[in-house]
Protein backbone atom coordinates (compact mmCIF):
# COMPACT_ATOMS: atom_id res chain seq x y z
CA UNK A 1 0.00 0.00 0.00
CA UNK A 2 1.05 3.55 -0.57
CA UNK A 3 -0.56 6.90 0.02
CA UNK A 4 -0.24 9.53 -2.68
CA UNK A 5 -1.73 12.83 -3.81
CA UNK A 6 -4.83 12.33 -5.93
CA UNK A 7 -5.32 13.85 -9.37
CA UNK A 8 -8.24 14.48 -11.68
CA UNK A 9 -7.50 11.25 -13.55
CA UNK A 10 -8.47 9.37 -10.36
CA UNK A 11 -12.05 10.63 -10.57
CA UNK A 12 -13.41 7.43 -12.14
CA UNK A 13 -12.00 5.27 -9.34
CA UNK A 14 -13.23 7.76 -6.73
CA UNK A 15 -16.70 7.58 -8.26
CA UNK A 16 -16.69 3.77 -8.16
CA UNK A 17 -15.55 3.71 -4.53
CA UNK A 18 -18.14 6.30 -3.58
CA UNK A 19 -20.79 4.29 -5.37
CA UNK A 20 -19.80 1.14 -3.45
CA UNK A 21 -20.02 3.02 -0.16
CA UNK A 22 -23.40 4.58 -0.87
CA UNK A 23 -25.36 1.99 1.10
CA UNK A 24 -23.70 3.33 4.23
CA UNK A 25 -24.76 6.92 3.57
CA UNK A 26 -27.93 8.89 2.96
CA UNK A 27 -28.65 12.10 1.14
CA UNK A 28 -28.12 13.52 -2.31
CA UNK A 29 -24.81 11.87 -3.15
CA UNK A 30 -26.07 8.43 -2.22
CA UNK A 31 -28.71 8.64 -4.97
CA UNK A 32 -26.80 9.99 -7.95
CA UNK A 33 -25.28 7.94 -10.77
CA UNK A 34 -21.64 6.87 -11.04
CA UNK A 35 -21.38 9.10 -14.12
CA UNK A 36 -22.42 12.12 -12.08
CA UNK A 37 -19.99 11.22 -9.30
CA UNK A 38 -17.20 10.86 -11.85
CA UNK A 39 -17.93 14.32 -13.24
CA UNK A 40 -18.28 15.78 -9.74
CA UNK A 41 -14.90 14.42 -8.65
CA UNK A 42 -13.30 15.52 -11.93
CA UNK A 43 -14.50 19.10 -11.28
CA UNK A 44 -13.49 19.04 -7.62
CA UNK A 45 -10.08 17.42 -8.10
CA UNK A 46 -9.26 19.90 -10.85
CA UNK A 47 -9.85 22.86 -8.57
CA UNK A 48 -6.86 24.77 -7.18
CA UNK A 49 -8.07 24.68 -3.57
CA UNK A 50 -8.68 20.95 -3.49
CA UNK A 51 -6.48 18.75 -1.29
CA UNK A 52 -6.92 15.05 -1.91
CA UNK A 53 -5.04 11.91 -0.99
CA UNK A 54 -5.66 8.35 -1.98
CA UNK A 55 -4.35 4.96 -0.86
CA UNK A 56 -3.28 2.64 -3.63
CA UNK A 57 -2.71 -1.09 -3.25
CA UNK A 58 -0.05 -3.27 -4.88
CA UNK A 59 -2.28 -3.75 -7.92
CA UNK A 60 -2.41 0.04 -8.36
CA UNK A 61 -6.06 0.08 -7.36
CA UNK A 62 -7.35 2.88 -5.15
CA UNK A 63 -8.81 1.47 -1.92
CA UNK A 64 -9.65 4.77 -0.23
CA UNK A 65 -9.47 8.49 -0.56
CA UNK A 66 -9.98 11.71 1.34
CA UNK A 67 -10.82 15.00 -0.29
CA UNK A 68 -11.08 18.50 1.16
CA UNK A 69 -10.98 22.09 0.14
CA UNK A 70 -8.95 24.89 1.68
CA UNK A 71 -11.65 27.31 0.56
CA UNK A 72 -15.23 26.10 0.90
CA UNK A 73 -16.65 29.18 -0.80
CA UNK A 74 -14.42 28.70 -3.83
CA UNK A 75 -15.50 25.05 -3.93
CA UNK A 76 -19.15 26.11 -4.14
CA UNK A 77 -18.32 28.58 -6.89
CA UNK A 78 -16.42 25.90 -8.76
CA UNK A 79 -19.48 23.66 -8.67
CA UNK A 80 -21.58 26.59 -9.85
CA UNK A 81 -19.20 27.13 -12.74
CA UNK A 82 -19.59 23.47 -13.67
CA UNK A 83 -23.33 23.32 -13.00
CA UNK A 84 -24.27 22.84 -16.65
CA UNK A 85 -22.15 19.75 -17.19
CA UNK A 86 -23.07 18.41 -13.73
CA UNK A 87 -26.75 19.01 -14.54
CA UNK A 88 -26.46 16.94 -17.70
CA UNK A 89 -24.91 14.06 -15.78
CA UNK A 90 -27.62 14.41 -13.14
CA UNK A 91 -30.42 13.86 -15.66
CA UNK A 92 -30.21 10.07 -15.60
CA UNK A 93 -30.36 10.05 -11.79
CA UNK A 94 -33.36 12.42 -11.82
CA UNK A 95 -35.29 10.03 -14.02
CA UNK A 96 -35.16 7.57 -11.13
CA UNK A 97 -35.83 10.15 -8.42
CA UNK A 98 -37.16 13.55 -9.53
CA UNK A 99 -36.71 14.98 -6.00
CA UNK A 100 -33.00 15.09 -6.73
CA UNK A 101 -33.73 18.14 -8.86
CA UNK A 102 -34.78 20.12 -5.78
CA UNK A 103 -31.76 18.98 -3.79
CA UNK A 104 -29.49 19.89 -6.69
CA UNK A 105 -31.10 23.33 -6.95
CA UNK A 106 -30.56 23.78 -3.22
CA UNK A 107 -26.89 23.15 -3.62
CA UNK A 108 -26.56 25.47 -6.57
CA UNK A 109 -28.48 28.18 -4.72
CA UNK A 110 -25.83 28.18 -2.01
CA UNK A 111 -23.21 28.72 -4.66
CA UNK A 112 -25.16 31.69 -6.00
CA UNK A 113 -26.18 33.55 -2.85
CA UNK A 114 -24.26 31.91 -0.02
CA UNK A 115 -27.44 31.45 2.05
CA UNK A 116 -26.83 28.36 4.18
CA UNK A 117 -29.79 28.72 6.51
CA UNK A 118 -31.90 26.18 4.67
CA UNK A 119 -29.25 24.11 2.95
CA UNK A 120 -27.71 20.69 3.34
CA UNK A 121 -24.21 22.10 3.70
CA UNK A 122 -23.46 24.45 6.56
CA UNK A 123 -19.88 25.51 5.97
CA UNK A 124 -19.12 28.01 3.22
CA UNK A 125 -15.84 29.48 4.33
CA UNK A 126 -12.39 28.28 5.25
CA UNK A 127 -11.14 24.73 4.92
CA UNK A 128 -13.78 22.02 4.87
CA UNK A 129 -13.81 18.25 4.54
CA UNK A 130 -15.66 16.95 1.49
CA UNK A 131 -15.42 13.15 1.54
CA UNK A 132 -13.45 10.39 3.23
CA UNK A 133 -14.22 7.01 1.76
CA UNK A 134 -12.66 3.56 2.09
CA UNK A 135 -13.46 0.29 0.35
CA UNK A 136 -13.90 -2.06 3.29
CA UNK A 137 -14.05 -5.11 1.06
CA UNK A 138 -10.26 -4.89 0.85
CA UNK A 139 -7.94 -6.00 3.66
CA UNK A 140 -6.01 -2.78 4.06
CA UNK A 141 -8.55 -0.64 5.85
CA UNK A 142 -6.16 -0.17 8.78
CA UNK A 143 -4.53 2.47 6.54
CA UNK A 144 -7.68 4.56 6.36
CA UNK A 145 -7.20 6.70 9.47
CA UNK A 146 -3.52 7.18 8.78
CA UNK A 147 -4.35 8.48 5.31
CA UNK A 148 -6.87 10.84 6.89
CA UNK A 149 -4.37 12.23 9.38
CA UNK A 150 -1.71 12.65 6.70
CA UNK A 151 -4.22 14.75 4.80
CA UNK A 152 -4.83 16.86 7.92
CA UNK A 153 -1.10 17.33 8.23
CA UNK A 154 -0.82 18.48 4.61
CA UNK A 155 -3.62 20.98 5.21
CA UNK A 156 -1.69 22.29 8.20
CA UNK A 157 1.51 22.61 6.15
CA UNK A 158 -0.49 24.56 3.57
CA UNK A 159 -1.37 27.10 6.24
CA UNK A 160 -4.77 25.84 7.35
CA UNK A 161 -5.24 26.46 11.07
CA UNK A 162 -8.86 25.36 11.47
CA UNK A 163 -10.48 22.59 9.50
CA UNK A 164 -14.23 22.03 9.57
CA UNK A 165 -16.07 18.76 9.04
CA UNK A 166 -19.76 18.01 8.77
CA UNK A 167 -20.97 14.63 10.00
CA UNK A 168 -24.47 13.24 10.35
CA UNK A 169 -25.17 12.56 14.02
CA UNK A 170 -26.39 9.10 13.03
CA UNK A 171 -22.91 8.32 11.67
CA UNK A 172 -21.71 7.54 15.16
CA UNK A 173 -18.45 5.88 14.13
CA UNK A 174 -17.23 8.78 12.03
CA UNK A 175 -18.29 11.21 14.73
CA UNK A 176 -16.58 9.22 17.47
CA UNK A 177 -13.42 9.03 15.40
CA UNK A 178 -13.43 12.79 14.79
CA UNK A 179 -13.85 13.58 18.45
CA UNK A 180 -11.15 11.13 19.54
CA UNK A 181 -8.93 12.49 16.78
CA UNK A 182 -9.13 15.99 18.21
CA UNK A 183 -12.12 17.63 16.55
CA UNK A 184 -14.40 19.78 18.70
CA UNK A 185 -18.13 20.11 18.07
CA UNK A 186 -19.02 23.70 17.22
CA UNK A 187 -22.72 23.38 16.32
CA UNK A 188 -25.60 21.07 15.57
CA UNK A 189 -28.12 21.69 12.79
CA UNK A 190 -31.31 20.01 11.70
CA UNK A 191 -31.44 19.52 7.93
CA UNK A 192 -34.61 19.75 5.87
CA UNK A 193 -34.80 15.96 5.55
CA UNK A 194 -34.67 15.56 9.34
CA UNK A 195 -31.04 14.53 9.66
CA UNK A 196 -29.04 16.13 12.45
CA UNK A 197 -25.79 17.49 11.11
CA UNK A 198 -22.89 17.96 13.51
CA UNK A 199 -20.34 20.63 12.64
CA UNK A 200 -16.95 20.02 14.21
CA UNK A 201 -13.61 21.70 13.87
CA UNK A 202 -9.99 20.60 14.12
CA UNK A 203 -7.44 23.05 15.51
CA UNK A 204 -4.55 21.88 13.35
CA UNK A 205 -2.07 24.15 15.12
CA UNK A 206 -2.82 22.28 18.34
CA UNK A 207 -2.88 18.86 16.71
CA UNK A 208 0.43 19.15 14.88
CA UNK A 209 2.45 21.67 16.83
CA UNK A 210 1.24 22.36 20.36
CA UNK A 211 0.48 18.74 21.19
CA UNK A 212 3.88 17.63 19.85
CA UNK A 213 5.61 20.42 21.79
CA UNK A 214 3.93 19.26 25.01
CA UNK A 215 4.95 15.69 24.22
CA UNK A 216 8.58 16.65 23.50
CA UNK A 217 8.77 18.79 26.65
CA UNK A 218 7.47 15.92 28.76
CA UNK A 219 9.95 13.53 27.15
CA UNK A 220 12.83 15.91 27.93
CA UNK A 221 11.74 16.23 31.54
CA UNK A 222 11.47 12.46 31.92
CA UNK A 223 14.86 11.72 30.38
CA UNK B 1 -3.49 2.68 37.86
CA UNK B 2 -0.95 0.35 36.18
CA UNK B 3 -0.10 0.58 32.49
CA UNK B 4 -1.80 -2.79 31.91
CA UNK B 5 -5.05 -1.51 33.42
CA UNK B 6 -4.82 1.70 31.35
CA UNK B 7 -4.05 -0.27 28.19
CA UNK B 8 -6.92 -2.70 28.73
CA UNK B 9 -9.31 0.12 29.59
CA UNK B 10 -8.66 1.76 26.23
CA UNK B 11 -9.61 -1.47 24.42
CA UNK B 12 -12.63 -2.03 26.65
CA UNK B 13 -13.86 1.54 26.17
CA UNK B 14 -13.16 1.74 22.45
CA UNK B 15 -14.46 -1.67 21.41
CA UNK B 16 -17.01 -2.45 24.14
CA UNK B 17 -15.40 -5.79 24.99
CA UNK B 18 -14.68 -7.53 28.28
CA UNK B 19 -11.22 -7.92 29.77
CA UNK B 20 -11.42 -11.70 29.22
CA UNK B 21 -11.48 -11.15 25.45
CA UNK B 22 -8.17 -9.32 25.49
CA UNK B 23 -5.53 -11.87 24.48
CA UNK B 24 -3.36 -12.87 21.50
CA UNK B 25 -6.49 -13.66 19.49
CA UNK B 26 -7.83 -10.15 19.83
CA UNK B 27 -6.84 -8.73 16.44
CA UNK B 28 -7.86 -6.02 13.99
CA UNK B 29 -11.43 -6.62 12.73
CA UNK B 30 -12.03 -9.52 15.16
CA UNK B 31 -14.95 -7.47 16.49
CA UNK B 32 -17.09 -5.08 14.45
CA UNK B 33 -15.98 -2.10 16.49
CA UNK B 34 -12.29 -2.63 15.63
CA UNK B 35 -12.54 -1.40 12.07
CA UNK B 36 -10.52 1.37 10.44
CA UNK B 37 -12.42 4.10 12.25
CA UNK B 38 -12.32 2.27 15.58
CA UNK B 39 -8.62 1.69 15.07
CA UNK B 40 -7.77 5.38 14.87
CA UNK B 41 -10.04 6.12 17.81
CA UNK B 42 -8.14 3.52 19.82
CA UNK B 43 -4.76 4.93 18.73
CA UNK B 44 -5.86 8.45 19.68
CA UNK B 45 -7.04 7.18 23.07
CA UNK B 46 -3.73 5.37 23.70
CA UNK B 47 -1.79 8.51 22.74
CA UNK B 48 -3.81 10.52 25.23
CA UNK B 49 -3.61 7.98 28.04
CA UNK B 50 0.16 7.44 27.72
CA UNK B 51 1.12 10.92 26.49
CA UNK B 52 2.81 9.62 23.36
CA UNK B 53 2.62 10.29 19.63
CA UNK B 54 2.86 7.16 17.53
CA UNK B 55 4.57 7.01 14.18
CA UNK B 56 2.67 6.09 11.03
CA UNK B 57 4.22 2.66 10.57
CA UNK B 58 3.48 1.73 14.18
CA UNK B 59 -0.15 2.77 13.77
CA UNK B 60 -0.50 0.60 10.68
CA UNK B 61 1.31 -2.39 12.22
CA UNK B 62 -0.66 -2.16 15.48
CA UNK B 63 -2.90 -4.99 14.33
CA UNK B 64 -3.51 -6.89 17.54
CA UNK B 65 -3.73 -6.51 21.30
CA UNK B 66 -0.41 -8.36 21.68
CA UNK B 67 1.42 -6.49 18.91
CA UNK B 68 0.28 -3.26 20.55
CA UNK B 69 2.10 -4.18 23.76
CA UNK B 70 5.31 -4.60 21.73
CA UNK B 71 4.77 -1.35 19.85
CA UNK B 72 4.30 0.64 23.05
CA UNK B 73 7.70 -0.54 24.33
CA UNK B 74 9.25 1.63 21.61
CA UNK B 75 7.71 4.65 23.35
CA UNK B 76 8.95 3.61 26.77
CA UNK B 77 5.64 2.13 27.86
CA UNK B 78 5.92 -1.28 29.54
CA UNK B 79 2.62 -3.09 29.84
Amino acid sequence: MKIRLAKAADSAQFAMLHSKARNTTVGFFSKVSVGFLNQYYKCTLSHDDCVALCAVNDQNKIEGFVISTTNARADFLNLKKNSFILGIYLLSSMLKDFRLLFEALDRFRIAVNGNLSNSYVKTDEGARGIYWIWDHSGKNSIWSGTMYNKHLHILYLLGVKNFTIEVDKSNTKALQFALRNGAVITSENKLKDGRIRIIASYNLQFKFVTKRDIFNTNQERLS
Amino acid sequence: MTNKIKYNKVFIDCFSVSEEQLNENFTYQCVAAWDSVGHMGMIAALEDVFGIMMETEDIIEFASYTVGIEKLKKYGIEI
